[in-house]
C-alpha cells in the first residue's frame, strides 16, 4: 500500500502552492509551488539521514552486524584453520557457526546452528543439543547474541579470539 | 524548458546520485541478517539433533557424503540431510522441510515450486542471479556489495516505476528515501517490491477500467504470496462498492455495467486464481516414498481434519486481541520505513533514537496530512483501505503457526 499512498502524498504536495498577490509598487503577483520546495527539503533529510549512517555505522548497529567486523573474523578464522591444518595433519578443518550473519560459509565450509536456537524460547534447549554434537567440531564460531553457548562447552573449548561482536572456540588439546 | 525547469532537474538528479552512493556503501557496511544468504548458499542448517542423528536441511541438493567431516561418522554420530525425493524417469520431486519446501529436479537443474513467501521459477532465476553476482564481485572481495546489487537494481527499477506515474523526477530520490530498508532482505524485497509494485499497477488498471489487465497482475500476486489473495478480493470489493456508491455524475445503468463487466472478468480469469491455491497445497497432496524417514521429526504436515481443527481454535482465541491489532496496524503505518522498529523485528538493536523520530516526524507532519487531504478525491483508494484493513485483520485470525517439532 506504500505505494499507493507515497503516490497521493507526493500529488498534493507537487500541487501545493502559494498564491501571492501583487502589493504595492510590485509589477504582478504569481505562485510559489511549496510543494517542490518541500519534497526536496525531504530528499535532503534522506540524504543526510543515510550520510548518518554511513559515517558511524556502529553508532547505529550492533557489532556483529558490521561486515567490518565479519572481515575480521574470516581473516582471524584462515589463520586458525591453516595452523589446525598443519598441526593435526587433517584435510578439512570443520566449523559449527552460531551467528546471526551467514557471510561466513563463502569462504568455509561452515554447519550454521543459529536456527536451532533463533528464538529466546528455545535458545537454552538448543544450545544444550548443540553443546552434546559439539566433539564434531574443530572450531565454533558464535556472535554476541549467543556469547552464552561458550558455557555450555568450556570444558572442550578455548577461546581463541574474542571481539565485540564474535567469538572464536577451537577444541582444546587432549594433552 | 524553462530556467527553473533545468535547476530542478538538476538538483533531482545531483540528490539521485547521491542517495545511489549513499546506498552502493550501505550495502556494502551491514553484514547479511538472518535469511538474508539462505537461498544463495551451499550451506548446512541443523534443524534437528535425535538420539545420535544430526539433521541438517540444504536449500541445494548436497550429497549426503559431502557433509560428514573428514572422517565420516564422529563420536557415533551421523549427519543426514532431510529430504524426501519420489522419481519419474528423469524428473524428481524433492520434498524439504524448509523453503523451498518443494522442489522439481531435471537432470541436475533443481526449480523451486514452493516456498515460504517466493514460489516458483521466477524467483529462482533472480537467485541464481544474486549467487552470480556474489561471486563475481567477490573476487574483488565484495562478496557483500555483489550480494545486494540485484536488490539495488530493483530497487531503483521500482523507484522508476513511481516517477512514471507522478510524470515527475523529483519523484525518484523522494520514493528512494523510503523503501531503502529493502536493501537488505533480498527474499523479502523481492517478495514485497512484487507485491508493492502490482498493488500500485492494479489501482490505476481499475481505474483506467482495465479488468482484465488487473486480473492477470492478481493472478501473479496471488502466485507470489497468499496475501495476494486478501488485496485482490479488497479490491474486487471496494470497486463494487465504490460503483455502489458513485452518485451524480453518471447513471446507475452505466455503474451496473461496469459491476458487470468487471464480473465477467473475474470468472473469466477464475481458473489463473485457483492454479496458485493448488500449488500451495502441493506439499499435503504429494505422498514420497522417504518421506517417512524423516516425518516423525521434519517433514510431517498436518491432514485436513487436523488444519481445520487448528484453524477454528486458532481463530477463536484470536478474536478477544483484534482491538489491539487494529491498534498495531495504526502503529505499523506511523512506523512505516522506521529503521529501529524494522531491524528490531529481527533481533538487531540499533543505538540512538534519532532513527524513530525521524521516521514518525515523517510519517505524522507529512505522510499523513498530505494523504488526508485529499479526502475526496481518494475516496475509491480510501474504501480499498478500509475493506484492505479488515480483510487482512481476518485473514490473521487464520494463521497458524508453523510446527516446531524439532526439539523432540
Amino acid at each position: 500500500m506504500s505505494f499507493l499512498i507515497l503516490y497521493h502524498s507526493y500529488k498534493k504536495l507537487e500541487e501545493s502552492k502559494i498564491k501571492t498577490t501583487a502589493k504595492q509598487g510590485e509589477i504582478k503577483g504569481g505562485e510559489v509551488k511549496i510543494g517542490e520546495i518541500l519534497i526536496f527539503c525531504f530528499c535532503i533529510i534522506a540524504v543526510l539521514g543515510n550520510m548518518a549512517m554511513i559515517i558511524s555505522p556502529q553508532k547505529y548497529l550492533q557489532p556483529s552486524f558490521l561486515y567490518s567486523e565479519h572481515k575480521k573474523v574470516m581473516v582471524k578464522l584462515e589463520e586458525i584453520e591453516k595452523r589446525i591444518k598443519n598441526q593435526e595433519g587433517k584435510s578439512k578443518v570443520s566449523m559449527l557457526c552460531i551467528t546471526k550473519g551467514d557471510i561466513f560459509y563463502v569462504k568455509f565450509d561452515c554447519d550454521v546452528g543459529r536456527p536451532f536456537i533463533s528464538s529466546e524460547k528455545i535458545a537454552s534447549k538448543g544450545m544444550m543439543k548443540l553443546a552434546q554434537i559439539s566433539d564434531l567440531y574443530d572450531v565454533i564460531v558464535v556472535s554476541e547474541d549467543y556469547f552464552d553457548f561458550y558455557e555450555y562447552v568450556k570444558d572442550k573449548f578455548s577461546v581463541e579470539v574474542k571481539t565485540d561482536g564474535f567469538m572464536i572456540l577451537t577444541k582444546k588439546s587432549k594433552n | 524548458m524553462s530556467k527553473v525547469k533545468i535547476i530542478t532537474l538538476f538538483f533531482a538528479l545531483i540528490l539521485y546520485l547521491v542517495l545511489i552512493s549513499e546506498y552502493l556503501l550501505i550495502a556494502n557496511t551491514i553484514a547479511p541478517i538472518l535469511f538474508e544468504e539462505q537461498t544463495v548458499a551451499k550451506r548446512k542448517v541443523i534443524i534437528g539433533i535425535k538420539d545420535k542423528t544430526v539433521f541438517f536441511y540444504s536449500y541445494k541438493d548436497i550429497p549426503e557424503y559431502e557433509i560428514q567431516n573428514g572422517d565420516g561418522k564422529e563420536n557415533g554420530f551421523q549427519k543426514v540431510i532431510a529430504r524426501a525425493e519420489k522419481k519419474f524417469l528423469f524428473l524428481s520431486i524433492i520434498k524439504k522441510p524448509l523453503a523451498p519446501k518443494i522442489t522439481l529436479k531435471i537432470f541436475d537443474l533443481e526449480i523451486p515450486i514452493l516456498g515460504w513467501g517466493f514460489i516458483g521459477p521466477g524467483p529462482h532465476i533472480i537467485f541464481k542471479l544474486y549467487e552470480k553476482l556474489r561471486d563475481f564481485f567477490g573476487k574483488f572481495d565484495l562478496h557483500l556489495l555483489g550480494l545486494r546489487i540485484a536488490g539495488l537494481i530493483f530497487l531503483f527499477t521500482s523507484s522508476l516505476l513511481f516517477a512514471k506515474y507522478t510524470k515527475s523526477i523529483l519523484a525518484l530520490p523522494f520514493f528512494l528515501a523510503f523503501p531503502v530498508n529493502l536493501i537488505y532482505m533480498h527474499i523479502e524485497s523481492f517478495y514485497y517490491l512484487i507485491m508493492t509494485s502490482v498493488t500500485f499497477l492494479n489501482y490505476f488498471a481499475l481505474q483506467k477500467k482495465k479488468f482484465h489487465i488487473f486480473h492477470f497482475l492478481s493472478a501473479i500476486q496471488c502466485l507470489v504470496h497468499m496475501r495476494g489473495y486478501v488485496i485482490t478480493l479488497a479490491f474486487i470489493l471496494a470497486f463494487i462498492i465504490s460503483k455502489l456508491a458513485e452518485k451524480g455524475e453518471r447513471s446507475r445503468e452505466e455503474s451496473i455495467r461496469e459491476i458487470k463487466q468487471f464480473i465477467f472478468s473475474t470468472v473469466l480469469f477464475s481458473p489463473l486464481y485457483i492454479l496458485p491455491l493448488f500449488i500451495f497445497s502441493l506439499p499435503h497432496l504429494i505422498k514420497i516414498q522417504d518421506e517417512q524417514k524423516y516425518e516423525q521429526y521434519i517433514l510431517a504436515l498436518p491432514n485436513l481434519s487436523e488444519i481445520m481443527k487448528t484453524y477454528i481454535l486458532g481463530f477463536i482465541s484470536k478474536i478477544p486481541f483484534l482491538p489491539m491489532l487494529l491498534l498495531s496496524k495504526v502503529r505499523d503505518f506511523l512506523m512505516t520505513g522506521n529503521f529501529q522498529i524494522f531491524f528490531a523485528s529481527y533481533g538487531v538493536l540499533i543505538r540512538g533514537t534519532f532513527t524513530t523520530l525521524y521516521s514518525a516526524l515523517m510519517n505524522i507532519f507529512f505522510y499523513l496530512p498530505a494523504f488526508l487531504i485529499n479526502f475526496k478525491q481518494n475516496m475509491p483508494l480510501f474504501i480499498f483501505l478500509g475493506v484492505y484493513l479488515i480483510l487482512s485483520m481476518l485473514a490473521v485470525l487464520f494463521f497458524i503457526p508453523v510446527p516446531n517439532n524439532f526439539f523432540h
